[in-house]
């Protein structure tokens, strides 16, 4: 068994979250290469998270997967073959701090700040009839001010960063 | 170097015409050059190098290239392509090789500035050689290859380093399961012989006691004629070799990958026993069978290691070794048959006289090859070469010309099927031309074999699409090729025919005609247990007496 979506497109319950953290050479294709393995040997991607890393030329890619810890340490030993990536290590869900950033783009209505109280949010830009907020939390959460959002107001826009960690 | 010029290496060519000390040998089809790449590397322990232009070219050596994946041969395989600023307009003769070898290669590099060339060179090499060996794709398109190299410049390999060290731990605790053991046995794959560890691995059996099993690819690297010597399991093993294999209590494996046609049905596979695995690729332990303990590391060293801590080991009980070396008793054949079509076994059994320690046998993909693997002894590794993993038909006379060329002083031997052999027959021409002397034998029974058999043992005998019908007369295409061509139809006539093409000059073609009815036997049908292993000698109660 490695990942089992059901038809609802959410996961089964019984399948742990795990993380890969890439250090990685900044070179053409790198990414397709990783993208490419872990396709080819079944694994479904759950969300990427890319940017550079301390070293010049070094970016850092935090991938995560989920399937029994045996799966996915087959999928590190795999990504660790790979001659671009430097180093990668695997967490599970539970031992790391695990943020994401979403950016919700509503049509701008009454009462926005009083509506999602309750989450740690910023207004980063309002148009005549738009607002964009801000939200930095773990995953969970942002599922609930999503949810909270499309009650309450005509969510015109997501875009969502991929879960980060360390 | 196995290459053919082409329109966007013209360059890299006018280059080899200036320099006297390379060698470089055209061939009639890129897939033959990356299969000659192999047969040199696999016969010679180094890299094999192969060459084809952009697009076509460069397609032609796809299937070589994922052979080499397939089987972890180190080949560096060169493909040209078209002009850099041409990449992505689908130029005449482009293809996206990049994107097409990724799956298929240990590392591709496209190589943009020629300042890189050199240090991208040594970098494929490095990377083919080390670790567990594979095939690496370096792309050079034609105006890289015009350009002058000013300031070369140097890349590192940050992410990828040489395996050194092991988990001594580790060691020791496999040391303390062997002794533990009632029923142990060692399977030894290719990965052991990559680790060139057949010293460490004959003393450790012999201190221990331990009989050895083989996968296909392991064959030689502990002699099969050694009284521990189990010979070959899988589907087409031998039988004592399966059962040991079904019954024992501890399975110390090395540089096996637990492919399918080893395991049978995998939750069947060596169902009582605690495995040991010692490999080099991290991501094969725990792939296919969960292992009760992987060592991550090169063969040689931990087995060097092993061999020291175990020493003298006092073996609790004779009696499994004694059972099975009973089996093997039971079990072997007399394949000295005289009939009439000659069966492929009489072939084997005459070829078995001819071939010594050192000589090396290639074969294509099939019925000729499982006899090979089954009824052939080899003593020392790298004698047998053959396409295990991909399955490759028209493997054997290019892997065997490359193998000749890398090792000229050892006999070499293409053991064929008529269906194979014809899939890369042009380099016969390769051999011709360049003096290169392989004796090739065509087990010839009209048929693609082995699927007949399977259409026969699982389709209820609905031959489907498999007669080829004795189209070419072999014979006489080798003497269009200049080569000496024999047909051999009755048994008394094989030893003789050996001996004429043996004494010969130059390549030959042998073309012995065999029954056209003969099947592989025993045969572990395909996603069955290895213990539902059929063939006429084997009784039901074979795996659970």
């Amino acid at each position: 068994m490695k990942i089992e979506l059901k038809n609802d497109g959410t996961w089964c319950d019984f399948v742990e979250k795990f993380f890969l953290r890439l250090i990685v050479e900044q070179r053409k294709g790198v990414m397709a290469r990783i993208a490419t393995l872990l396709a080819r040997k079944g694994y479904i991607i759950g969300s990427i998270c890319v940017g550079k890393h301390i070293e010049e030329g070094e970016a850092s890619i935090v991938l995560t997967l989920r399937g029994e810890e045996a799966e996915v340490k087959n999928a590190k030993d795999l990504l660790g073959k790979l001659i671009h990536v430097i180093s990668i290590e695997m967490y599970h869900e539970s031992d790391a701090v695990e943020r994401e950033l979403c950016l919700l783009k509503v049509e701008k209505g009454e009462d926005l700040k009083a509506k999602l109280s309750g989450f740690d949010f910023k207004v980063v830009k309002e148009g005549k009839d738009f607002a964009v907020v801000e939200i930095i939390d773990y995953p969970a959460r942002i599922e609930e001010l999503v949810a909270l959002a499309r009650k309450n107001f005509k969510v015109l826009d997501i875009s969502r960063s991929g879960a980060n960690a360390i | 170097m196995f290459g053919i010029p082409g329109g966007v290496v013209i360059p890299l060519y006018d280059e080899i015409y200036h320099e006297k000390h390379f060698k470089h040998i055209l061939v009639r089809h890129e897939q033959g050059g990356a299969h000659m790449a192999e047969g040199y590397a696999k016969a010679s322990g180094t890299v094999g190098t192969c060459l084809g232009t952009s697009g076509p070219g460069a397609t032609n050596l796809v299937t070589g290239i994922a052979d080499a994946f397939m089987d972890s041969i180190p080949i560096v395989a060169i493909g040209g392509q078209v002009t850099t600023s041409l990449i992505g307009k689908d130029a005449f003769q482009e293809a996206d090789l990049m994107g097409i070898t990724t799956p298929i290669t240990k590392h591709n590099f496209q190589i943009t500035d020629p300042n890189e060339i050199d240090t991208i060179v040594d970098s494929a090499y490095h990377i083919a050689a080390t670790n567990r060996p594979g095939p690496v794709y370096v792309e050079i398109p034609k105006d890289v290859q015009q350009k002058e190299v000013t300031a070369p410049k140097e890349i590192k390999l940050k992410g990828y380093k040489v395996l050194s060290g092991f988990d001594k731990e580790a060691a020791n605790e496999a040391c303390k399961m062997l002794l533990g053991a009632q029923r142990p046995v060692i399977l030894v794959g290719g990965g052991a012989v990559y680790a060139d560890c057949a010293n460490e691995l004959r003393v450790l059996a012999e201190t221990c006691m331990i009989m050895v099993a083989s996968t296909l690819h392991g064959k030689g690297i502990f002699d099969e004629r050694h009284p521990l010597s189990l010979g070959m399991t899988g589907m087409h093993g031998q039988p004592p070799a399966v059962y040991a294999i079904q019954r024992c209590d501890v399975l110390f494996t090395i540089g096996i990958r637990f492919d399918d046609r080893v395991t049978g049905r995998l939750d069947g596979f060596a169902p009582e026993a605690k495995v040991i695995h010692i490999e080099i690729d991290a991501s094969e332990i725990h792939k296919n069978r969960k292992t009760e303990l992987g060592i991550l590391g090169n063969a040689k060293e931990v087995l060097t290691y092993m061999a020291e801590t175990v020493k003298k080991m006092q073996w609790k009980s004779k009696e499994w070794n004694e059972k099975l070396h009973a089996m093997q008793r039971e079990y072997a054949e007399d394949i000295n048959i005289d009939a009439s079509p000659i069966d492929p076994r009489r072939l084997m059994f005459e070829l078995g006289k001819v071939f010594t320690e050192d000589t090396i046998v290639t074969t294509g993909v099939g019925e000729h090859q499982m006899d090979v693997a089954h009824f052939i002894k080899f003593s020392k590794p790298r004698k047998f070469i053959t396409s295990g993993g991909l399955g490759t038909m028209g493997f054997g006379i290019p892997s065997a010309i490359g193998a000749k060329v890398a090792m000229p002083n050892n006999p070499v031997f293409n053991v064929d099927g008529d269906g194979s052999f014809a899939m890369t027959v042009q380099e016969l021409a390769t051999a011709k031309v360049n003096n290169i002397k392989v004796v090739n034998v065509i087990m010839n029974n009209a048929y693609l074999g082995m699927v007949r058999a399977w259409n026969d043992m699982f389709y209820e005998g609905r031959r489907s699409q498999v007669w080829l019908g004795k189209i070419p007369d072999f014979q006489k295409l080798a003497e269009a090729y200049g080569l000496l061509g024999i047909s051999v139809e009755r048994p008394s006539e094989i030893a003789d025919a050996l001996q004429l093409a043996m004494k010969n000059e130059e390549s030959s073609v042998l073309n012995v005609h065999v029954n056209n009815e003969a099947i592989v036997l025993p045969i572990v049908p395909a996603g069955a247990s290895n213990s539902e292993m059929k063939g006429a000698r084997i009784p039901k109660d074979y795996f659970t007496k």
